[in-house]
């Protein structure tokens, strides 16, 4: 036996998979029988079903892009949106084909979904131009981090805060002065004292001279010499024990500089961060660049090619009415018949407990032979009495 | 013969009279859709299409192809010509010829029966009434002096319309309905040419016309 074409049956298939989009049943697929309006149909069901694709990566990159949402929530958005866009366009396909012309609602749906679309583009336009927009941001985030300097809400702890940390470090070179002046006035004191000493106890000095021992005007005026620097000493050591807290005061001051610093910036960055800042960063690009209107322009078109494509099917004239009234015609023996199935069913289920009535063929009656116009039916029968004959013969019914 | 050839041989014998069998009921199946009987193949001409199994298949399903459609329509086969067997196939080759003007016939009988039947051609009951729904009924007909019977009945049995060549004989049958709210109209060719109808209406009673209307 011949096997059928493997082929033939998946375009079938496929062609029935479309047209079951658009809600044709399988009987009213095989009884449209014009290649014309199957090829409408198909075309129909394919342009609402890439123009939902479209709609659902638009919707995800709109999401993901410029509303900077999850992969997965970007993904179940675009779904979820698609989903209704699909039922939105179906109905609305189908009221076409059934009245002929694209209803408003029809039409109102496009004008919001190309809307949608346009919002798409720019969002792929945003992540085609990521660099450019980054650094336009980035410009813009310094020149606010300026504006920030001046406002009075940074300005007077930041100049208090920078007087505070000039302060310190001017005490601390101040500190390290005094230290090496402390160092220079132990040794010269050290010196004093190792004279006075030498002058008194005869000692030789470095010089190699032998000193007399006496303490006369010599010692003393080494002695003298000795007290001063370290009346001088006392006094550059209480300086010091002054100026002992400048190192964690300085600490301290660049903290509070780094802190009012980084909270400037986290301020620019928030007031030039998410999709406001990348628009506006977009626009001026936009604006400055002609290059940025092409690629825009670009994506807008990409953008709107399936919407042309859907638009093109709500703007085919419906099916021929002869086709559509046949499909009805279908719908509705369907219909029927699955009534009458149901109703098959529950009258069989019932035949099988009652008895079976047999109807014999009625006695000829020779006075209605002779006359049959007198007691006929309307249809030419002659009911009443083949009607008693049949009740007469009837063997088997039952007894109600 | 090789005894070991026997199972073979018993095989294909049972395998040709399942066929036959299956080849005398489509036969009968012709019968009922108004093939004369006259022109239906004789038993040892179905027993040969029965042996000749698949052979030439190819060929049969060439002729047979520009008929499978008008066929189609009278009701003597249905679904792809390719899903029926060599030897069925064969058997309507056959008989083609015999169904050529079935259609015509059947539809100017539906179309043409006017006339109420006089009780010498066709006899049946007329009425049958109190019936309870879904009770099956044997109605008997007496048919005399004519060629065709059409029986159509109506929606509600959900049974498809029989065209029966009766051979310009005296003869009866019956047919069996499920006890419903409808009519049976018979349509019969008398051997002069006329054409006669009769309408046997069958009434449900009333308690069982409310369950009809309830399911």
């Amino acid at each position: 036996m011949a096997q059928p074409k493997p082929l033939e049956i998946t375009v079938n298939s496929i062609f029935f998979f479309f047209c079951h989009l658009l809600g044709v049943t399988r009987e009213q697929f095989e009884a449209i029988n014009d290649s014309k309006v199957m090829h409408h149909l198909v075309f129909r069901a394919i342009a609402i079903v890439l123009g939902t694709i479209a709609f659902g990566a638009a919707v995800f990159a709109f999401a993901s892009g410029l509303l900077h949402y999850s992969l997965i929530s970007a993904f179940t958005f675009a779904t979820v949106s698609s989903s209704v866009l699909f039922l939105i366009e179906r109905n609305n396909i189908m009221e076409t084909i059934a009245t002929g012309q694209a209803s408003s609602k029809a039409m109102v749906t496009r004008v919001g979904v190309i809307s949608m679309m346009c919002g798409a583009a720019v969002a792929l336009a945003i992540y085609a131009m990521k660099d450019d927009i980054d650094a336009r941001i980035a410009e813009q985030t310094r020149q606010t981090l300026t504006q920030l300097g001046s406002d009075p809400r940074y300005a007077v702890p930041l100049a208090a805060a920078e007087d505070t940390l000039a302060q310190a470090i001017k005490n601390t070179a101040r500190q390290s002065e005094l230290l090496a002046k402390l160092n220079q006035l132990d040794a010269a004191y050290a010196k004093a004292k190792e004279s006075e000493v030498n002058e008194c106890q005869g000692n030789t000095t470095p010089d190699g001279v032998k000193r007399i021992a006496y303490c006369g005007s010599r010692a003393r005026a080494h002695k003298a010499e000795a007290e001063r620097i370290d009346q001088e000493r006392v006094a550059v050591g209480r300086e010091m024990t002054a100026l002992s807290n400048s190192a964690s005061l300085a600490a301290s001051a660049g903290s509070n500089l780094n802190a009012l610093n980084e909270k400037m910036n986290a301020e620019a960055v928030r007031l030039n961060k998410g999709a406001g800042a990348q628009l506006s960063a977009l626009y001026d690009l936009f604006w400055d660049n002609s290059a940025v209107a092409v690629i825009l322009g670009f994506y807008l078109a990409l953008s709107l090619l399936p919407e042309i494509l859907v638009w093109s099917a709500l703007a085919k004239p419906g099916i021929h009415e002869p086709v559509l009234k046949r499909m009805h015609q279908v719908e509705t023996m369907v219909n029927n018949n699955r009534l009458d199935v149901l109703a098959e069913s529950k009258r069989d289920h019932f035949t099988k407990d009652l008895p079976l009535r047999h109807v014999h063929v009625p006695h000829v009656v020779k006075a209605a032979v002779s006359s049959p116009g007198a007691d006929q039916t309307p249809d030419g029968s002659a009911a009443p009495n083949e009607s008693a004959a049949a009740n007469d013969t009837d063997t088997s019914r039952r007894a109600a | 013969m090789s005894t070991a050839c026997a199972p073979m041989i018993e095989q294909l014998l049972a395998k040709n009279h399942i066929e036959l069998a299956r080849l005398e009921a489509i036969c009968r199946s012709l019968s009922r859709h108004g093939v004369p009987t006259s022109e239906l193949p004789q038993s040892n001409t179905l027993v040969a299409i029965a042996m000749l199994g698949d052979y030439a298949r190819s060929q049969v399903e060439e002729r047979l192809r520009n008929h499978w459609h008008d066929l189609i329509e009278k009701g003597l086969v249905h679904g792809d010509l390719t899903k029926h067997t060599t030897p069925h196939l064969r058997l309507l080759l056959t008989v083609q010829p015999a169904t050529q003007g079935l259609a015509a016939l059947r539809q100017r009988m539906e179309s043409g029966a006017s006339r109420a039947a006089p009780q010498e051609v066709f006899r049946c009951a007329s009425v049958v009434s109190d019936l309870m729904w879904g009770q099956p009924v044997r109605l008997d007909y007496q048919i005399d002096q004519a060629d065709y019977l059409l029986i159509v009945p109506s929606r509600a049995f959900r049974r498809l319309p029989v065209l029966i060549h009766t051979g310009n004989g005296a003869g009866h049958g019956n047919i069996e309905l499920p006890g419903d709210e409808g009519e049976v109209v018979f349509a019969v060719m008398a051997s002069d040419g006329q054409l006669y109808r009769h309408t046997t209406v069958f009434e449900l009673r009333d308690a069982d016309l409310l369950n009809r209307s309830m399911a």
